[in-house]
């Protein structure tokens, strides 16, 4: 996606010399601008960073300790003591699960909404995401408890479903409409069916969207606090329950509640940096279009 | 797939597709929604027996100021958060809609904000809010304002509240609408610059309209999620300072799982969907105007 | 040859007999050995504290132990749930009578334990259950009959600077309502509150009442509605109010006690009123400054004009009724709760509920005289009733937090205890 200046800016003119000095300090100005929204963007980032580095008695100072010498006991603190790795491995386990039975029901249904229409279905969809999530709580909680389902990657991954697969398939369904009919057609001429062309031709060529998809449906699930805060259990608890690790009775640990919170973040942004890409276009695709 | 199971399934391809979906849906949600619906029927403590009692939680949700006082908190933290979200993230789409280097690093941090553990950001900003001991008066000292009460303060506790989601979906908005913007023909731009159209104008005729479509839809998507928001004011306020930033899901939590009425909560969340319901609809009417 | 073999038998038979008789009537820690439980705990120094010494039960009886620890919003929920539905994998848990006693009690989730003390073959004869405090034993008593066994004593006391205190020039901490006025209006300079407490609604009732009672206040009247209202209510909600408004922290509403603490522990308050089990806070180089550790001081809850009236919250450990296998589970209660680990725990930071371990002299070496003599004088006038003796405590909780939330905000101080009141009277009816 390349981007070039678009022609509004260009709807200017004036002498030279003024008009160069006066591009000058705009140029120093934008920069300035851009540079400041960036850094509002990060500066959370940033705090949790160094709260995760600092002693209590430093995290809880009025005046912000900017220099100081690093710890790092919080971070030892977290993965030794409380298992975190554990947490991140049943995040992993759980958020895999769900992106991959969403992908496996959503894809097809995306793909049929798109292709036929059916509107009626696309709404339906987006009834899920009206919902609050809190409506369901009690009654899942009531019927995974009958089944003996609490604590269990089944639970989970199944109530995951509710927050990835509406996404999977609200974004899939520009992608899978921007797919040409003709090859479809094509192939559909040449014998194969329907869901042979499904699978072997628009699939394909809609790989960018389903990375972007799965990548977000991915993020969302290992983000998820309330459903793994009631139906999870000490087999599965995921790392969004785990960060509370750090509020017992009788103390906040700042610096490992930050240790915890990068822990929790850094996977995700090192996905994000991966494909950012492809979560652009996924997002914007389905906005745009849609 | 053998011969005939492949016509039969190419037959009948519009319903089959999307079966699996269909059923997840019906048992994961429609299942849950409905027994919600069931449940608030009747006045049930948890931990004792239910009793059928017809709209009776109903009445007295319409009765109850705290929840007035929840619907009210509800539209306060939207009504600030999403167009505040919306303006600001067309600014910052228009700042980045030109040349420059690191824009994958732009794109890249512009994310962050969203994909970010919520209850880990959240805890992060109550620290900075902390009135005493945060770092976000300490900027307000420095550049000689007086120190804020932040959440701790009735009057100030959504507002505050709001500026953490602004922070957290701003970025995803500029996103949308930055993909919109570069979706613009110049053409049209250099047309009304022949036509002699000032800058100002050209924004108003030609870049709102073309971006209209995908503004809907980053309004709408804003919109239900913030009605819906949880996470952050449950970590950082709890509801409070007493009910000032209740919004109504918290005020059904705090029903449902710290005072156990779970009936009584189950009807205070079907209000809550209906509004959900009402403004989505009002909203996607929106996008069917003509342009 | 056969009757010789036959008497033989006989006699065999009947030493065998009188053996097992006889270490019936023993106890016997392996009697559940191969047996699987599983406890839910708060997060709490105690789950912190008894964690690490697990194995050592599993070996001494054979019993598989797991404890499943949450923050406590969390715990108090999963507890909730799992008891009410009756959840034979649960065994056993911490609980506060003074918070949910009477719903799980009436409910019948606890199991009484009465039988097993009765029996000599399901306790351990060290166990004494007259070393527990009196206060705290009686909070896990229903009708005579006890139902689980204290593991905490917690009262609130008065925190203070003693720096602070000589520079102003006074010479003790505020052995009255009015001297804790007079105190703080002194210390008060700069950023530095003279005064802290909780004012974050629900979460500051427990400490609030100390203030209600010391007035002469109470939770209830005697025909069962709320008393929140009455005169002496409002006296205390006043007085409060007033403390902390004038020389309070900015922000008390949205203060609990980690807030508290750690205005304290950083120096920007010269008197804070909480819980005395966090003086393991003010004593840890990394959560308090050098100033405030070398200058802490403990003082016992100012008077009020009804006199001191502090009120104790006590955990314990108690069996669900339910549970699959309560003997074991009451195995690891009293080892758990044995003279000692209680000692143990009384060293580690835990506010242990038995005198042993209070008397303990490695213990009087190590802990400061006036936080010892704060807790003792408050443990022996302390008032269980923490929370009022009813089902729905944390509505009444709420509904007293909005009050309190209010009067800090300027509020008047009457019509917000009367709106207080008229909800708890709502929510005890509909009960």
């Amino acid at each position: 996606m390349s981007m070039t200046a678009p022609a509004s800016n260009r709807v200017r003119q004036a002498t030279p010399a003024g008009d160069r000095r006066r591009k000058r300090v705009r140029q120093v100005g934008i920069a300035v601008l851009m540079i400041l929204v960036l850094a509002i963007m990060l500066f959370p980032f940033y705090w949790m960073i160094l709260t995760s580095f600092r002693s209590q008695v430093a995290n809880t100072s009025p005046v912000p300790v900017w220099f100081f010498k690093p710890t790092l006991e919080n971070y030892r603190n977290v993965i030794e003591q409380n298992n975190f790795l554990a947490y991140t491995l049943h995040s992993l386990i759980i958020a895999t699960l769900a992106t991959g039975v969403g992908l496996v029901l959503g894809l097809p249904a995306a793909y049929s909404i798109a292709r036929y229409k059916q509107n009626g279905l696309a709404f339906a969809i987006l009834m899920a995401r009206l919902t609050p999530y809190i409506t369901y709580l009690v009654p899942w909680y009531l019927a995974f408890r009958a089944l003996h389902l609490i604590d269990t990657y089944v639970a989970l991954t199944v109530t995951h479903l509710i927050v990835g697969m509406p996404l999977i398939i609200w974004i899939m369904i520009s992608f899978f409409e921007e797919v040409p009919r003709d090859l479809e057609e094509a192939a559909y001429v040449d014998g194969a069916s329907r869901f042979a062309t499904f699978v072997r031709i628009v699939l394909p060529l809609s790989a960018p969207g389903i990375v972007a998809a799965s990548i977000l449906s991915f993020i969302f699930s290992w983000n998820q606090f309330l459903f793994s805060l009631i139906l999870s259990g000490p087999h599965t608890k995921p790392v969004p329950v785990a960060v509370f690790n750090f509020i017992s009775y009788g103390e906040i640990n700042f610096g490992g509640l930050g240790a915890a919170a990068v822990l929790i973040t850094l996977p995700v942004v090192l996905l994000t940096l991966a494909i950012q890409r492809y979560i652009v276009s996924g997002l914007t695709m389905g906005a745009v279009k849609g | 797939m053998t011969e005939r199971a492949a016509r039969f399934f190419d037959r009948n391809a519009q319903w089959l597709f999307p079966l699996p979906a269909v059923i997840a849906i019906i048992v994961l949600i429609l299942g849950p929604v409905l027994a919600n619906v069931y449940i608030s029927l009747h006045d049930w403590f948890i931990g004792g027996t239910p009793k059928f009692i017809g709209l009776g939680n109903f009445s007295r949700a319409l009765h109850d100021g705290r929840f007035w006082n929840g619907l009210k908190n509800t539209f306060y933290f939207t009504g600030i958060a999403v167009p505040v979200e919306m303006v600001l993230g067309l600014g910052i789409a228009v700042l980045f809609n030109r040349d420059f280097h690191g824009k994958a690093l732009v794109r890249t941090i512009s994310l962050l904000p969203m994909v970010a553990t919520p209850v880990a950001i959240a805890l992060i900003w109550a620290l900075m809010f902390n009135p005493s001991l945060g770092v976000l008066n300490y900027f307000l000292q420095s550049v000689g304002l007086p120190r804020s009460l932040w959440v701790a303060s009735s009057q100030f506790a959504i507002p505050s509240l709001t500026l953490v989601d602004i922070w957290e979906w701003t970025p995803m908005v500029a996103l949308i609408l930055l993909a919109a913007l570069q979706g613009v023909p110049s053409e049209l731009y250099e047309a009304a610059l022949i036509d002699g159209a000032g800058p100002l104008q050209a924004f108003r005729f030609i870049t709102l309209p073309s971006i209209r479509s995908a503004a809907v839809v980053a309004l709408i998507l804003r919109a239900i999620d913030a009605l819906k928001t949880f996470d952050i004011i449950y970590v950082i306020t709890q509801g409070g300072p007493g009910t000032a930033s209740e919004t109504l899901n918290v005020f059904a939590f705090k029903t449902g799982f710290e005072f156990f009425r779970a009936g009584y909560a189950a009807s205070l969340l079907i209000f809550l969907l209906v509004a959900v319901l009402g403004v989505s609809i009002l909203l996607n009417s929106m996008r069917r105007s003509p342009a | 040859m056969r009757r010789r073999l036959i008497g033989f038998l006989v006699v065999a038979g009947l030493l065998f007999a009188t053996l097992s008789v006889a270490s019936a009537q023993q106890f016997n820690w392996q009697k559940y050995s191969g047996t699987s439980i599983r406890f839910l705990m708060d997060q709490h120094p105690f789950t912190n504290f008894i964690k690490p010494l697990v194995p050592q039960f599993e070996k001494l009886t054979g019993i598989k132990v797991t404890l499943e620890a949450y923050p406590e919003n969390q715990f108090r929920q999963r507890r909730l749930l799992e008891a009410s539905s009756g959840a034979d994998s649960l065994d056993g848990y911490m609980i506060m009578p003074g918070q949910v006693g009477k719903q799980y009690l009436d409910a019948g989730w606890v199991r009484y334990l009465g039988d097993y003390l009765n029996d000599p073959t399901m306790t351990d004869p060290n166990l004494d259950l007259n070393d527990f405090f009196g206060g705290a034993l009686n909070t896990f008593k229903h009708d005579g009959k006890l139902f689980g066994l204290p593991l905490q004593n917690e009262t609130s006391i008065l925190f203070y600077r003693k720096d602070l205190f000589k520079q102003a020039g006074i010479g003790r901490a505020p052995t009255t309502m009015a001297e804790l006025l007079a105190d703080a209006a002194l210390l008060k300079k700069g950023n530095t509150a003279g005064f802290a407490m909780r004012g974050k609604g629900a979460n500051a009732t427990s400490q609030i009442v100390n203030f209600l009672m010391s007035f002469g206040g109470d939770w209830l009247n005697a025909d069962g509605t709320s008393a929140l209202n009455s005169y002496q209510s409002q006296q205390a909600l006043a007085f409060y109010a007033d403390l902390l408004r004038h020389y309070g922290p900015p922000g008390p509403t949205n203060m609990s006690w980690p807030e508290v603490t750690s205005l304290f522990a950083q120096g920007q308050a010269a008197m804070i009123f909480d819980g005395n089990v966090f003086r393991s806070i003010m004593e840890d180089p990394k959560q308090a400054t050098q100033v405030v550790r070398d200058n802490v001081g403990y003082a016992p809850l100012p008077a009020g004009p009804a006199g001191m009236k502090p009120v104790v919250l006590v955990w314990g450990l108690a069996v669900n009724h339910a549970s699959k296998n309560p003997g074991a589970a009451w195995y690891f209660i009293q080892w758990a709760l044995s003279k000692a680990n209680q000692e143990k725990a009384l060293l580690a930071g835990v506010p242990a509920a038995c005198t042993s371990a209070w008397n303990n002299p490695e213990f009087t070496k190590t802990a400061p005289q006036d936080w010892i003599d704060a807790s003792q004088k408050s443990f022996a006038v302390g008032n269980p009733n923490w929370n009022p003796p009813v089902v729905p405590v944390p509505e009444v909780r709420d509904a007293y937090g909005q009050a309190i939330v209010a009067a800090l905000e300027g509020k008047p101080v009457a019509p917000a205890l009367d709106q207080a009141a008229k909800t708890i009277n709502q929510v005890l009816a509909n009960q």
